[in-house]
């Protein structure tokens, strides 16, 4: 799955660690979503949709 | 160079000492006693092995949980796992001043009490842990499973073929000793997947 988690950070100025404590998660899961080596739960990817203001479609898609 | 290499460079040092010293007490340099070379030997064995950990870990280990929930694993671990250093020094020691078969099980059950108390901190660590780390944990863990099992089973084959000769009260303190040293280890090669 492809995703935008590193652009929207980096439009706010976070860094990783900022956006993992406001996510509460470890930072090495920010950076390993960020890298697409994991792909969030639904819960989680709810949060950081919430978080960044934008439907989860507009940060995650599908790869093809 | 990371802190967490730093502290595994100082964890190899005094595994190296270590071991050294167990060479100097196995070849009669320095003066032996009962099971002295063994525990040094074991000591200096899990000071490599940090190192190794710590050496090979991608980035710092703290980037691997949130703050309030490592201080909270800290403060759940140590103290019963120094208690349990504490007591493994002088266990063999407290054990034969006793007579009293109730008291002797009390005491040869107390590093289990102890123990205990450090699994049902690493299971509340694992339980609070992010999603992704839970996963990392639980993993790791199975496999380290898994693996123990194996080597046990592979012991029991030969020890029937008595091509080993294994004592009972080594093979079963021993699983979980190997089971903590194949988790850090498995874990380690886990975690560089997602680094």
């Amino acid at each position: 799955m492809n995703n935008r988690v590193r652009e929207l950070r980096d439009a706010q100025g976070w860094s990783q660690r900022e956006l993992a404590e406001r996510l509460d998660v470890s930072r090495q899961t920010v950076n390993a979503i960020e890298t697409g080596k994991y792909d969030p739960s639904l819960p989680l990817a709810f949060r950081i949709s919430k978080l960044f203001g934008l439907p989860i479609e507009r940060i995650f898609q599908a790869e093809d | 160079m990371t802190r967490c290499r730093r502290i595994g460079l100082v964890a190899l040092l005094v595994g190296i000492g270590l071991l050294v010293v167990a060479a100097l007490v196995a070849h009669g340099v320095i003066p032996d006693g009962p099971g002295r070379v063994f525990r040094l030997a074991v000591l200096g064995g899990i000071a490599v092995l940090m190192w190794i950990y710590t050496w090979f870990w991608p980035g710092e280990m703290h980037d691997g949980t949130t703050q309030a929930h490592a201080r909270r694993y800290y403060r759940e671990f140590a103290p019963p796992m120094a208690a349990y250093v504490v007591v493994m020094m002088s266990w063999t020691r407290l054990l034969a001043s006793v007579d009293a078969t109730w008291l002797r099980v009390l005491i040869a059950l107390l590093p289990t009490v102890l123990v205990a108390l450090v699994i049902r901190a690493a299971a509340r660590y694992v339980r609070d842990a992010d999603e992704m780390q839970r996963r990392l944990e639980l993993e790791s863990i199975a496999i380290a499973a898994g693996l123990v099992g194996g080597v046990y089973m592979s012991l029991g084959f030969l020890q029937s073929a008595k091509l080993i000769a294994l004592g009972a009260e080594a093979a079963m303190l021993w699983v979980f000793p190997l089971l903590c040293m194949l988790y850090g280890l498995v874990k380690l090669v886990i975690v560089r997947r997602y680094a």
